[in-house]
């Protein structure tokens, strides 16, 4: 059990990590992505691309530390849960976009990203529970 | 738990607060959308204009033209004969991001309907490659 938790942690670790570091870097591209969700006002979508990425960065370090394991592994689930929400709405509304979800590298908008975000959200649970 | 939940939402605010600085003064689109009277564009807008077949003018010189540009794309110069009906969109980069609202600006004031389509060839190139 042990083993799957370390697995767990370093996947969550380094998924969020390298998808905080790409939007960091690249916050037009990202902005563009969150617009092209068209759910979000302006506003709304300027607060989350100067926010998410930086809320991403710190649980993924939080979660390499003991101390601030339980608590980066609960907002990593939060943020899987709100992933899974915008881009369940995008897809039904039809919207044909990057899903900005790794900054440059991201891909479509697809139930793929949906399922993805699926397995993560699992393992953010597994890890909550077990801290 | 709450604290430890309070000292990472800290963290986040305080980097996303240095970063909005950053990118505040400068002069990201993302805090600029008007400029002026000329619109600013994202990639799904310049997507549905690149259907009404707009005359499209890089901003960023001709070297890095040559290196790519979008799709009909015409690279700046002081000559350019743009036929009156046409929807006109400028892209630019960093370094052409003065030239292209002067730009911008001249043709808004000769009646035409300009738009810009800020870091448009990077953002093109990353959504095509």
């Amino acid at each position: 059990m042990k083993i799957i938790e370390y697995l767990s942690l370093l996947i969550l670790g380094a998924v969020f990590l390298f998808s905080a570091i790409g939007k960091i870097l690249d916050p037009e591209l990202f902005f563009q992505d969150v617009l092209a969700y068209e759910i979000f006002p302006r506003t709304i979508a300027i607060a989350g691309v100067l926010f998410i990425p930086w809320l991403e960065f710190f649980c993924a370090i939080g979660l390499f530390i003991p101390y601030f394991r339980k608590e980066s592994a609960l907002i990593i689930s939060c943020l899987n849960i709100f992933f899974i929400i915008i881009i369940s709405i995008a897809l039904i509304k039809g919207v044909k976009s990057s899903c900005g979800c790794f900054g440059a590298f991201s891909e479509e908008i697809s139930f793929t990203a949906i399922l993805r975000d699926v397995l993560f959200l699992a393992l953010s649970l597994f890890v909550y529970l077990r801290s | 738990m709450l604290k430890k939940l309070i000292i990472i939402l800290a963290l986040t605010f305080i980097a996303g607060l240095i970063e909005g600085f950053i990118l505040f003064f400068k002069k990201s689109p993302i805090f600029f959308k008007e400029t002026g009277e000329v619109k600013s564009i994202g990639l799904q807008e310049f997507k549905e204009i690149l259907k009404e077949n707009p005359f499209i003018i890089d901003a960023r010189g001709k070297g890095k033209y040559t290196n790519g540009h979008l799709p009909g794309a015409v690279p700046y110069s002081e000559d350019l004969q743009i036929p009156e009906e046409k929807k006109v969109v400028i892209y630019n980069d960093e370094d052409s991001y003065d030239l292209s609202l002067e730009l911008a600006d001249s043709l808004k004031k000769k009646g035409y309907k300009v738009y810009i389509f800020f870091d448009g060839w990077r953002i093109w190139n990353n959504e095509n490659n």
